[in-house]
């Protein structure tokens, strides 16, 4: 379960001014939800991300992972329960690497990593059976280098890895957006099975309304670092794309006119 | 052409390919241009050679020549990653720093070893007295460290260590401390670099501060100039190919001196060489003329690859697409 309390997070713009990137969100996402997150660019989505991610640390709030306040930790030490999935299909592998070497590391997430061999044959039998059922032929393929994949190969293979140890926690970022759209609709695809069999607790962020309601148990949309609709259950059933995209203009526009009010 | 003279030249090519293997380390592995190596070579000389001189033994003294070697590199490591200072400007202090260290251990430029016990005089004691024991020697050290670093780099942290050089986003994003990688592969590196110094002062008879001149030239040049003959598509292929560089460095330095070339004119002949290699991809660029291409083909290529460039979104590219 994530809990996030009062979380912000402030960026300087020059002059001794600066932007407010998240305002005093709070969330709790049970164990085995599936969030998706929406809203326009600059909304606070991805600085929410990286901040649970450990990327950036906020000004003030705090983070609860699975009963544990992870605030302060490093990036490095909150991955070991938190898998992520980026946006660029190049940044969750390393490409001069073999698809194997790739999984031996993600296989040791968290753990401490020692001078034992790093690609044994039993792995590599696992690693087979975790890559067959992808239907990409990548387990016939353990000892490619991760560059000749395609983005999409790519990107199934960085979700393999975000998700093969079941972290806490699932953070993807705009995962299928540099993808075309049937590479993007296999990976989200992948990405529903994954999740769905794992009872993973997932945070995505998306620009597609679509695959944010139909996705998932709940959907929240982000608007000036804050969240302004926290949909779910039947209510997010009923919602449809246009509905959204009112509720979307409803949430600046009263804020538009709460701000007339403050000024006033 | 003397064939005394040719053999020295491959002797000290596989004595300096254990330098190029320390390179070979930090440059293509960790992706990281290292000057310390210029104060470890000579570091590693300096201890071993006082070492032996106060009665040491001096394979221990090869030993401490390592340790020093490795926590100079660690210096260079914490300053880069923990003061977050610019890599290459990290390792020039260190190696300026280790110059006056160097003269500290010394407590003069040069320490002799004539007289003096060696790896090579001890093995000559114990019988092995050949012409051919010093290339013997290197060509078992050059081997051993080759194997070593091959298997430490398909060890769990060696993987990690692989990793930060080539995807440091990607590897913190699995839990591991890139920082401690950097300062890790530093610090091994620069082990090997003090050791080949420890090896090559018993070799030719004595330490000197200046030794460490141009030492990152010459590794680079052997890993370059091995990795155009072995592409290092593997670790494996990659040591290899920097062993090899270093001999033939050696061997192109025998054969320009036996050219005419006066030893002082060794460097730019390095320099040079490094320089055009490293222009190599640009270079080849320009010859090729490459013309713009054209939509259809770039289309071709983005389809194949499955990825549409950052900004597009899948909306708008199924849109154009119709």
């Amino acid at each position: 379960m994530l809990v996030i309390k009062g979380l912000t997070k402030t960026f300087p713009v020059g002059g001794g001014s600066v932007k407010i990137a998240v305002d005093r969100v709070d969330l709790t996402v049970e164990k085995g939800q599936f969030v998706t997150v929406i809203g326009s660019n600059g909304a606070g989505k991805s600085t929410l991300l990286n901040l649970i991610a450990g990327h950036h640390l906020p000004d003030r709030g705090t983070i609860t992972l699975d009963g544990v306040d992870i605030t302060r930790w490093s990036e490095h030490r909150r991955a070991g329960y938190i898998g992520r999935v980026f946006q660029d299909p190049l940044q969750g592998t390393a490409a001069s690497m073999t698809i194997e070497e790739n999984l031996s590391m993600a296989e040791l997430r968290g753990k401490r990593r020692t001078l034992r061999r790093g690609v044994t044959p039993a792995a590599r039998a696992r690693y087979r059976e975790l890559l067959a059922p992808l239907g990409l032929g990548l387990e016939h393929r353990l000892q490619s280098e991760v560059r000749l994949l395609s983005g999409g190969q790519r990107q199934s293979l960085s979700l393999i890895m975000a998700t093969m140890t079941r972290p806490s926690l699932l953070l993807l970022d705009e995962h299928t957006a540099a993808l075309d759209p049937k590479t993007a609709q296999q990976v989200l695809e992948l990405t529903n099975r994954i999740v769905t069999e794992y009872r993973l607790t997932t945070l995505m962020v998306t620009h597609n309304l679509e695959h944010a309601l139909r996705l998932g148990h709940r959907t929240i949309m982000m608007h000036e670092g804050r969240i302004v609709l926290d949909l779910s259950g039947p209510e997010r059933e009923k919602m449809t794309v246009p509905d959204l995209l009112k509720e979307f203009s409803r949430a600046r526009g009263t804020e538009l006119l709460e701000d007339r009010l403050l000024l006033a | 052409m003397s064939w005394h003279a040719l053999g020295g030249s491959i002797e000290q090519g596989l004595a300096y390919g254990v330098l190029a293997l320390g390179v070979y380390l930090t440059f293509r592995v960790l992706q990281f241009a290292d000057l310390t190596v210029d104060g470890t070579f000579p570091l590693g000389a300096a201890v071993a050679a006082v070492l032996i001189v106060g009665g040491t033994s001096p394979v221990t003294a090869v030993a401490v020549a390592f340790l020093a070697g490795a926590a100079a590199g660690a210096v260079t490591g914490f300053m880069h990653t923990k003061m977050r200072i610019a890599g290459l400007l990290a390792s020039i202090l260190t190696m300026t720093a280790l110059y006056s260290v160097n003269l500290r251990i010394m407590g003069r430029p040069n320490v002799p070893l004539l007289r003096q016990p060696t790896i090579f005089t001890m093995l000559a004691e114990r019988g092995f007295d050949h012409p051919l024991q010093a290339l013997v020697v290197f060509g078992v050290l050059a081997l051993l460290v080759k194997l070593s670093i091959d298997w430490f780099l398909s060890t769990h942290l060696g993987l990690a260590v692989r990793a930060t050089g080539d995807n440091p986003v990607m590897i913190r994003s699995l839990g591991v401390n890139t920082d401690s990688m950097i300062i890790l592969g530093l610090a091994f590196s620069n082990g090997l670099v003090a050791l080949a110094g420890a090896m090559i002062a018993q070799y030719q008879g004595y330490a000197d501060v200046g030794m460490g001149l141009g030492t990152i030239i010459t590794g680079l040049a052997s890993v370059i100039l091995g990795n155009a003959l072995i592409k290092p598509a593997t670790v494996f292929r990659g040591t290899l190919g920097a062993l090899l560089g270093a001999v033939l460095y050696r061997l192109a330095i025998y054969f320009a001196l036996s050219a005419g070339f006066a030893p002082t004119d060794l460097r730019i002949v390095t320099a040079g060489i490094v320089v055009l290699a490293l222009a190599g991809p640009a270079i080849k660029e320009r010859l090729a003329g490459r013309k713009a291409p054209t939509d259809e083909e770039l289309d071709a290529i983005a389809r194949a690859s499955g990825v549409v460039p950052l900004g597009a979104r899948p909306e708008q590219a199924g849109k154009e697409g119709m």
